[in-house]
C-alpha cells in the first residue's frame, strides 16, 4: 500500500514527495515478488475522483493505461476514443485500446495525459511516462520504495 | 517444473471502503453501485487484483 510521505530532493530544496512502498505478490517462479505499485486518483467525463490503489509506476511503458471496467467507470463511451493498437513484449500479442484525455491527480497535483483505456480487463492499470512519470523525478530506490517528486 | 495453473485464474477487482476492502469479484461496474449505496460516506477506492503466481513483464 502506498505511503504518502514529504521528502526532500538531492540539492536540499524542500519539494514536494510522494513515497510508496512496494507491494508483495506471488510471482509462480522464484516466490514473492516486490513491485512499484503506487495510488492514483483518475477524473473522466464526471465530476467523481476515483482512486485506483494500486497502479503500476511503469518505466517501459509509453503510454497509461486503464482496464476496461474501470475505463467505464470513468467514461460513458470508452469505444469513443481514438482506437490505436499497444504491444508489450510479448510477440505478436496486441491489445486493442481507445484513447482518452483523463485527469489525474497524484501527490497534490493535478495533470491530464492520455490514456489507453483496454477493450480488456486482464491488464493491470499502469502509470506509464508520457505526462505521466515523465513528470515526476521518478526514484525506484533498491527494489523497496518509489518515491515521486513533482519536478 | 514452472506451475502453469494460473492460466485458469484471471484477475479481480476490489472496491476499498476507507482503504477496508468491502467488495470483491469482476462486475467492477456493478460492485461499484453496490459499494457507493452501502457506504455513501466513505472514501471509495479500486484494486485490480492478477491471480496469484504471474509474471508481469
Amino acid at each position: 500500500m502506498g505511503t504518502p510521505g514529504r521528502d526532500f530532493n538531492c540539492v536540499g530544496v524542500r519539494m514536494p514527495g510522494e513515497i510508496f512502498e512496494y507491494m508483495e505478490k506471488e510471482s509462480g517462479i522464484f516466490g514473492k515478488v516486490l513491485r512499484p505499485l503506487i495510488a492514483v486518483e483518475i477524473k473522466g467525463e464526471t465530476s467523481e475522483w476515483i482512486k485506483i490503489e494500486n497502479a503500476l509506476a511503469d518505466t517501459g511503458a509509453d503510454i497509461s493505461i486503464l482496464p476496461r471496467d474501470i475505463g467505464d467507470l470513468l467514461i460513458k463511451d470508452v469505444t469513443e476514443g481514438e482506437p490505436y493498437e499497444v504491444k508489450g513484449i510479448v510477440p505478436y500479442a496486441k491489445l486493442i485500446v481507445y484513447i482518452h484525455q483523463l485527469k489525474f491527480k497524484l501527490n497534490g497535483k493535478e495533470f491530464e495525459l492520455p490514456v489507453a483505456i483496454s477493450d480488456s480487463n486482464d491488464v493491470p492499470p499502469i502509470f506509464g511516462r508520457v505526462k505521466g512519470l515523465d513528470l515526476f523525478d521518478a526514484n525506484f530506490l533498491n527494489g523497496q520504495k518509489v518515491k515521486l517528486v513533482w519536478e | 517444473m514452472v506451475d502453469t495453473t494460473f492460466r485458469e485464474k484471471m484477475y479481480e477487482y476490489i472496491v476499498l471502503a476507507d482503504g477496508k476492502p468491502v467488495l470483491e469479484g469482476r462486475n467492477l461496474k456493478e460492485m461499484w453501485k453496490q459499494a457507493k449505496e452501502k457506504y455513501p460516506n466513505k472514501k471509495l477506492s479500486i484494486r485490480w487484483e492478477p491471480p496469484a503466481g504471474i509474471l508481469i513483464a
